[in-house]
């Protein structure tokens, strides 16, 4: 089966980021596809590439990022969403004149209708949130 | 895209509007999304019921009206707008308070709605 994610809360504070990995990780291990994960509200923060975690602590945006470097997964971060929160890519912190960018490696920015075509497109759409 | 292809989405509001940016957010994807062509519902439960009332002035917070923001949903070809009756009844709001004449469901029917979608994105 071939499943998207949407992930709607950030890293650490809230287990949706933590249980939305573990279960791509369950449901690749069985043989289903995860195509997209989509972060949204304060998941946007699980792709700042700024966090400095603990050594004996897990790191959620690299977690993500070797994830999706090993099955092919998109990582998209909603622009609204990450543009309110601070989370900019090169071209964005570009286009608004911002001296810094903070996406981590893996991610992508993009916009809500990468998330209807997946709900489209996808056999499932999983919610994780609050 | 032919109407037998189009999926069923239905969007479920169930918080209140300014304690958190869920509410807004939830309006904004709603928002952009129906620009896709599919068959769009929203239905307001629980303290989602808040987010119709009528006489909304939150401009001491510095923040936007929520309740216009809910009004733009009319201009947009959706299927639905639901309220859910035990959620306004719970909160003694009346359905002639609202910014916007929803469809007053109750919790069974709306029930029977979610399990008639292709997709339900609950906020």
């Amino acid at each position: 089966m071939q499943f998207a994610l949407l992930v709607n809360e950030g890293p650490y504070q809230h287990q949706a980021a933590d249980s939305a990995w573990h279960f791509a990780r369950a449901a690749l291990a069985k043989g289903h596809g995860i195509s997209r994960v989509f972060f949204y509200h304060d998941g946007v923060y699980n792709g700042t590439r700024l966090g400095v975690v603990p050594q004996d602590e897990r790191h959620i945006p690299e977690r993500w990022a070797l994830l999706a470097k090993e099955h092919d997964v998109d990582l998209v971060i909603c622009v609204a969403a990450a543009q309110r929160r601070g989370i900019l890519d090169a071209a964005e912190s570009r286009r608004h004149g911002k001296g810094a960018d903070n996406l981590a490696e893996g991610f992508r920015i993009g916009g809500l209708g990468q998330l209807i075509e997946s709900g489209i497109e996808a056999d499932r759409l999983l919610v994780f949130g609050d | 895209m032919a109407a037998a292809n189009k999926k069923r989405i239905l969007y479920v509001q169930r918080r209140a509007p300014y304690g958190s940016l869920y509410a807004q957010e939830a309006l904004e994807m709603l928002l952009m999304g129906a620009a896709f062509g599919q068959r769009v519902s929203i239905a307001f439960l629980d303290d989602g019921v808040f987010q119709l009332k009528a006489e909304q002035a939150p401009s001491a917070l510095g923040m936007k009206n929520f309740g216009r923001m809910v009004r733009a949903l009319e201009l947009h070809d959706l299927e639905g707008i639901y309220v859910e009756r035990e959620s306004l009844d719970e909160r003694n709001l009346k359905s002639g308070q609202l910014v916007l004449p929803a469809e007053v469901v109750r919790r069974a029917e709306l029930s029977q709605l979610m399990a008639e979608q292709d997709l339900v994105l609950s906020f």
